[in-house]
C-alpha cells in the first residue's frame, strides 16, 4: 500500500545545480549540507574508479546532495548531465539491469534500494544505504521530483534506426564510444582493432531470443569516411591473423563467424551464429538503411 | 623473502642481517625466480564475527586477525608473531579505505592499531589514514606500511583490492586508471611505498561481488562470507579474493558471468612488475575456522 509521503520546497525548471531545485523535505527525509557539483576533471575525487565510466559516455557535470534522517543512513543522490541523451541512455544501458522497472523517466531500475533513471541528457541515481518499504517511497518521490524538472525528453541512439526491429533485443542494447566499454558488451579483442575513441559512436545489439540463434550486430559510425576506412582496414588484419577466411566470413577458433563491411562512415560487423544466411541477411539489410538514409554510401569490402 | 613460505628455520636464515627479525619486504623478483616460489595466504573465517544486523564483534575480529598472523609467521603466540610484523622503531602507517561502502571497518583499524602499539611502537608513531596518506606525516616518515582493506568489484579495475589500495600514495590518481588499471602495481614502486609493507589483509567480512552504479554498490551484491586474507604477498592474496569473488558470481549468476573489466592488473603485478605471485597454482592458502561456503 502506498505510504503517503510530503514534499516540501523544490521548484522545476530543469537546473539542478541550484539548490532550489531540489525539494527540503521528502516525508521524514531532509536536504542536508550544500549542493556538491563535480566536473569531468573532479570527478574522480567523489567517485574514484567509477568515475572513468561517465567520463566515457561524456559526463558534463554531476550535482550530488544528500537526504538524512535521524538513525538511518543517508539518501545520496547523483545527478549526471550528459553531452547528448544518447549518452544518458547509453551510461544508463552500461550495467546490467535486473531490477523493478518502475515508470520514472525513460527508463529505469529499482533494486535493493537504489532508483536509476535516464531522461533527455541527465541519468540519476538514488542510493539509499538501507531498504524498507519507507525508504523505497522516498526514494521514489525524489526521483519523480527530478523527473519533473528534465522537461524534455531524449533521442535514443539515432543510429539505432539502421538496425532491424525484427527479432532485436532492444531491451538488451548497449551504446559505447570506446573498445574498454565495447569490450564489457561484447568482447573483440584486448587491442583496440576498431580504433575507437570518444568520437567514435557505437552499438551492440543483439537479436535472437537463445544462445543458440543469438547474433551480435556491432554498428559503429566514425566521423568520417577516412576514419572508418582506416578502422576497418585494422579489423581486417585483426580477423586475418586470427581466422580462417572464407568466401567473405572469417571463422573463429570457437566455431563462430564474422562478416565484416563498411558503409560511407559506418563499420558494420556481425557475429556468433553458424547460420551465415541469417548474418547475410541481417548485414545486408543494416547496409541497405543506412544506404536510404541518403548517406550516398556503398558497401566497401 | 615474501614468497616464500614461513618456516621458522628458513626465515632465521633469510633474515640473519637483520637485529629485529621482521617480516621483509622485496617488492620486485626476478622472473626466473619467481617461477620457482611460492606465497602462502591465509584465509580465516569466523561465523560470529557479525551479527544479523552486521555489527562487527571486534573481539571475533581481534582474534581472527591474530590466528592469522600466527599462521602466518609460523610463530607460537600472537606476541611474538606481531613482532615479526613491526619492530619498536619502526613508525607505522596503516593504509586503510574509506571509500565504501563496504569500507575498510573501524573495529579492524582498531585491532591494527592496538596490535602495532603491542609491539612496541610508540602511538605517536602509528596512523590510519585513506585519502590523506600523502599529507600525514606519520605516512610520510612511515619505515613499515600494513595494508589493510575490503574486497570490492571495480567499475574501471575489475576488482579494487590491495594493489589498488596503494593508488592515495600517487599525486595524480586517474593517471593509472589507463588501460583498465592494468599497471597499478607500478604504485608500489613510488618512494614512499617501495619495500615498506610487511602486511596485506583483504577484507572479506562482506565482499562485494558485482558493481553497481556510481557509488559501486547494491545490497543485491555483498553477502557475509565473514573472512579476511591475511599475507605478505598482495598479489597472492589478491588473486585469491579474486577467486572467491568469481566463484561467487558463478553461484549467484548461475552460469559463467565474467567481471564487465578484466582484473589483468592482478596478473601484471606478476608477470610485468614482479610484485608477487598471482598464479594459483603457487599460492599456498591456509584456511582456518568457519568452513560453510568456503567457495575456494
Amino acid at each position: 500500500m502506498p505510504m503517503a509521503l510530503f514534499i516540501v520546497g523544490g521548484c522545476i525548471s530543469g537546473r539542478p545545480g541550484n539548490s532550489s531545485e531540489w525539494p527540503n523535505v521528502v516525508g521524514e527525509w531532509r536536504l542536508s549540507g550544500e549542493i556538491a557539483e563535480y566536473t569531468p576533471e573532479t570527478l574522480y575525487k567523489y567517485i574514484d574508479g567509477a568515475a572513468e565510466v561517465y567520463r566515457s559516455f561524456n559526463v558534463r557535470r554531476v550535482w550530488a546532495r544528500k537526504y538524512t534522517k535521524n538513525g538511518l543512513s543517508d539518501i545520496v543522490v547523483d545527478v549526471f548531465e550528459m553531452a547528448t541523451a544518447a549518452d544518458a541512455f547509453g551510461v544508463y544501458r552500461h550495467e546490467i539491469r535486473q531490477g523493478e522497472d518502475v515508470g520514472v523517466g525513460q527508463e529505469s531500475e529499482y533494486l535493493r534500494g537504489t532508483l536509476s533513471f535516464w531522461k533527455g541528457r541527465f541519468f540519476v541515481v538514488i542510493t539509499p544505504y538501507d531498504d524498507s518499504a519507507e525508504v523505497r517511497e522516498t526514494v521514489l518521490h525524489i526521483g519523480r521530483f527530478l523527473e519533473k524538472s528534465f522537461a524534455e525528453e531524449g533521442e535514443q541512439p539515432r543510429m539505432l534506426q539502421y538496425c532491424p526491429e525484427e527479432e532485436r533485443q532492444s531491451g538488451k542494447i548497449r551504446y559505447f564510444h570506446n573498445h574498454i566499454c565495447l569490450n564489457q558488451y561484447y568482447f573483440l579483442s584486448d587491442k583496440n582493432v576498431l580504433l575507437l575513441n570518444q568520437e567514435t559512436e557505437g552499438l551492440v545489439v543483439p537479436y535472437g531470443d537463445t544462445e543458440n540463434n543469438r547474433i551480435i550486430l556491432i554498428l559503429v559510425k566514425y566521423p568520417d569516411e577516412r576514419s572508418c576506412s582506416q578502422a576497418f582496414t585494422s579489423f581486417l588484419e585483426f580477423l586475418s591473423e586470427t581466422c580462417l577466411i572464407q568466401n567473405g566470413f572469417a571463422i573463429h577458433n570457437d566455431g563462430t563467424v564474422t562478416l565484416s563491411g563498411r558503409c560511407a562512415e559506418y563499420l558494420v560487423v556481425v557475429r556468433n551464429t553458424p547460420n551465415k544466411e541469417h548474418m547475410n541477411r541481417l548485414y545486408h539489410e543494416v547496409i541497405a538503411s543506412i544506404q536510404e538514409s541518403g548517406t550516398n554510401s556503398r558497401r566497401k569490402d | 623473502m615474501m614468497y616464500n613460505r614461513f618456516s621458522r628455520r628458513s626465515f632465521l636464515k633469510r633474515s640473519a642481517g637483520s637485529a629485529a627479525g621482521l617480516i621483509s619486504f622485496v617488492s620486485s623478483v626476478s622472473r626466473a625466480d619467481a617461477n620457482e616460489k611460492t606465497s602462502r595466504v591465509v584465509l580465516v573465517r569466523d561465523i560470529n564475527v557479525l551479527d544479523d544486523q552486521g555489527v562487527v564483534n571486534s573481539s571475533v575480529l581481534g582474534r581472527m586477525l591474530d590466528d592469522a598472523v600466527i599462521a602466518l609467521t609460523e610463530e607460537s603466540d600472537v606476541s611474538k608473531a606481531w613482532k615479526r610484523v613491526v619492530s619498536p622503531d619502526d613508525t607505522v602507517g596503516i593504509k586503510s579505505n574509506v571509500a565504501g561502502p563496504p569500507r575498510t571497518p573501524p573495529e579492524l583499524e582498531n585491532v591494527i592499531r592496538d596490535r602495532v602499539v603491542a609491539a612496541g611502537v610508540d602511538p605517536i608513531r602509528v596512523a590510519v589514514d585513506d585519502r590523506g596518506v600523502l599529507n600525514n606525516p606519520v605516512f610520510q616518515k612511515a619505515t613499515a606500511l600494513i595494508n589493510v582493506r575490503p574486497m570490492r568489484s571495480h567499475h574501471w579495475a575489475g576488482v579494487g583490492s590491495l594493489i589498488k589500495n596503494y593508488i592515495m600514495f600517487s599525486d595524480n590518481p586517474p593517471s593509472w586508471h589507463e588501460d583498465s588499471c592494468a599497471n597499478l602495481a607500478g604504485l608500489w614502486e613510488l618512494p614512499i611505498v617501495r619495500g615498506k609493507t610487511r602486511l596485506n589483509i583483504l577484507v572479506m567480512l562482506t565482499p562485494l561481488f558485482h558493481s553497481k552504479g556510481p557509488h559501486n554498490y547494491n545490497k543485491a551484491y555483498v553477502w557475509d562470507y565473514k573472512g579476511l586474507l591475511v599475507g605478505t604477498d598482495p598479489v597472492a592474496v589478491d588473486a585469491t579474493g579474486l577467486r572467491i569473488i568469481e566463484a561467487k558470481r558463478l553461484e549467484f549468476f548461475g552460469e559463467y558471468q565474467p567481471l564487465p573489466v578484466s582484473p589483468k592488473h592482478i596478473k601484471l603485478a606478476e608477470t610485468k612488475f614482479g610484485l608477487g605471485i598471482a598464479d594459483p597454482a603457487r599460492i599456498d592458502v591456509k584456511k582456518l575456522g568457519w568452513e560453510d561456503g568456503l567457495l575456494i
